[in-house]
């Protein structure tokens, strides 16, 4: 027997409440004047409530207070079919999740539409669904849907077999692509203080971008990553504004050798659609995932159900990774240093001493271990302490093969004793230097080891 | 209907009666006697001024509902608002002496008309044209008109100033 039509639930209405057609709300006053206005934000909460911001007293409000009831008319962005909801209200939240969710949402479109301290969330108005009436206007007929739960499944079985910090994020971007058809996508770590992201994969993009970076807080990545929240943008923003904020701070400072540190945004010019994901493990931050598309409207509510799923998938498997490297606790795993210097000094003088080619500066400062080729900028801050290190010990002993603990040990690099990065840092460094250069290289040779490849003579200046 | 006394009414100005008739989203909204409300997106305005005030005419699709139209007839009490998408401008009339009326013959183009201007205005801020367009559809027979005179207008362009009677 098929089951008979069941009656409307925000559930399947879900799709008219991304903001993109702005919604009404009609409401009565006490002596029976209806009010009629525009509403940006109407929020799923679940299958029986919805929430509306409050951010001023208006007559909205003054209305709801003397009459608890509403009508709020909204229309699916893809098809025009409209519905008309009767709300019950509940009460206002000025706090919890859900609050936070609509502050941080407000705070994304405040900050991409030039409007930041504007708009400012006041409370979460909480109303019970009492009825939907589907309004028979002439809709469209709807996009065939797409199997998120599927790809989410292969996703997350994908996933499991990664076993290193690279593989984990190339596989997620690829499986974005073909699994979610999102082919904009760029996965940011936290560095070690908690302070700034740094991308360290990207895929879709004319420019990689490996090595940009915005601080925690700013803009819709930053807003993400900073109240652990989850933040869509259903319609056009302009572009991230850091980048000049950052070059005007710079040039006050007189950090001139900062400004040229600077690695453009490689994100979309004309994006229309945007979402960025907190990576977490448990309630600590990894860093975040972001996918973009030129399409309006391009995420929904089941692609944020989808994405954070699967990041959370992400962001356990990636803490396992890197606290396994962290930990390498098998000590048949983890070469002895004076072997490997031994090993590798007659490959790696022989090497040194046989690297023809035109010399390259190699420009070191110590300050903010800032790293220039010639006069390009490549690298700063550990990842830059990194290279440093590798190329002085390269050019004084002609050693090339070199293991994370030894990093992990060396007081010179600066990284905390317990949990640490210090993979992704060792991706973000090979991947900066193979867009950068064809002569310089770090070429994983095995568990928590590697080589550094130098096809050019080297020298090295540090300060100024 | 208490719109026939002598309640002042709120003359429109010529960019005010620009503005409303120029294809922008309209929204109409009533209310019952238990003050539960009803609302519908309207497919067209004209206005005309008059020494008296400026009579104000939207057209709705009566199929899309009747409960609304039902509040009309019950008390003329409606909310109407005007709002630019590409610019959020919006402006909202109140007034107690709506009636229906039966459609003119061109009021038929006047929707195609608006339909095809707010698709331009939409697009200015990429927006689907062709979407903007489809809230104006239905049936030339499914069509009725909405008369008032307002007695209030407020601004309701979002921000803090938003619902200021102006």
């Amino acid at each position: 027997m098929f089951p008979t039509a069941a009656a409307l639930t925000v559930d399947s209405i879900r799709d008219c409440l991304e903001g993109f057609i702005p919604s009404a709300i009609a409401t009565c006053a006490a002596d029976g004047t209806p009010n009629v206005t525009y509403v940006s934000q109407v929020d799923y909460v679940d299958r029986e409530h919805v929430a509306l911001s409050f951010q001023f007293f208006n007559k909205t409000r003054e209305n709801i207070l003397a009459n608890p009831y509403a009508t709020v008319y909204v229309i699916n962005p893809m098809t025009g079919q409209a519905y008309s909801l009767s709300l019950h209200y509940l009460r206002t939240e000025h706090s919890g999740r859900l609050f936070e969710r609509m502050k941080v949402k407000l705070a994304g479109i405040a900050a991409h539409s030039g409007m930041t301290g504007i708009f400012k969330l006041q409370g979460a108005d909480i109303y019970q669904v009492q009825a939907i009436e589907k309004v028979p206007v002439a809709a469209l007929p709807p996009m065939p849907p797409r199997a998120l739960l599927t790809a989410l499944r292969h996703g997350c079985e994908q996933l499991q077999q990664c076993n290193d910090v690279a593989c984990l994020l190339d596989e997620t971007l690829a499986l974005l692509a073909c699994g979610f058809g999102i082919e904009q996508s760029m996965i940011l770590l936290v560095d070690e203080v908690g302070k700034r992201l740094y991308t360290v994969a990207s895929h879709g993009y004319a420019a990689a971008g490996i090595g940009w970076e915005i601080p925690v807080g700013e803009g819709l990545i930053g807003l993400a990553a900073a109240h652990h929240i989850p933040v869509r943008i259903a319609f056009k923003t302009s572009e991230y504004a850091y980048g000049q904020a950052i070059r005007q701070n710079l040039t006050e400072a007189g950090r001139g050798n900062e400004l040229a540190a600077e690695i453009p945004f490689p994100g979309l010019p004309a994006s229309e659609s945007q979402m960025a994901i907190p990576i977490l493990s448990g309630t600590q931050l990894l860093g975040v995932l972001f996918v973009e598309s030129e399409q309006p409207c391009r995420f929904s509510y089941d692609d944020e159900d989808a994405l954070v799923t699967l990041t959370r998938q992400l962001g356990m498997l990636l803490q396992q990774i890197l606290q396994a490297g962290c930990d390498e606790t098998d000590p048949a795993s983890i070469p002895n240093a004076a072997e490997l210097a031994t090993a590798s000094k007659a490959t790696g003088a022989e090497n040194s001493a046989a690297t023809p080619g035109v010399p390259v500066v190699l420009q070191h400062y110590p300050e903010n271990d800032i790293i220039f080729l010639d006069d390009n900028y490549l690298i700063k801050g550990v990842a830059g302490a990194i290279l440093w290190k590798l190329v002085s010990c390269h050019q004084s002993s002609g050693r090339d093969e070199f293991s994370n603990r030894e990093l992990r040990l060396d007081p010179a690099i600066g990284l905390p004793e317990l949990s640490d990065n210090l993979e992704a840092r060792l991706i973000l460094l090979a991947r900066r230097l193979a867009e950068r250069c064809d002569y310089l290289a770090i070429e994983k040779t095995g568990r928590g080891r590697f080589r550094l490849r130098v096809d050019r003579p080297l020298q090295l200046r540090s300060g100024h | 209907m208490s719109g026939q006394s002598h309640t002042p009414t709120r003359q429109l100005t010529e960019a005010e009666i620009a503005f409303m008739q120029r294809g922008v989203s309209i929204l109409v909204a009533t209310s019952n006697p238990a003050r539960r409300t009803s609302v519908l997106h309207a497919v067209g305005c004209r206005v005309q001024a008059g020494e008296t005030g400026s009579e104000v005419t939207v057209l709705l699709r009566p199929s899309h509902c009747p409960a609304l139209l039902a509040d009309i007839r019950r008390d003329g009490q409606v909310a109407v608002a005007f709002c630019l998408p590409s610019t959020h401008k919006t402006l909202q009339l109140k007034a107690r002496d709506a009636r229906l009326l039966p459609p003119l013959p061109s009021d038929r183009f006047l929707v195609q008309a608006s339909a095809q201007a707010f698709g331009d205005d939409i697009a200015l801020i990429n927006e689907p044209a062709e979407l903007g367009r489809q809230l104006f559809a239905g049936d030339d027979g499914d069509l009725v008109a909405l008369c008032f005179t307002p007695l209030a207008a407020f601004d309701q362009t979002p921000g803090p100033r938003a619902g200021e009677r102006v």
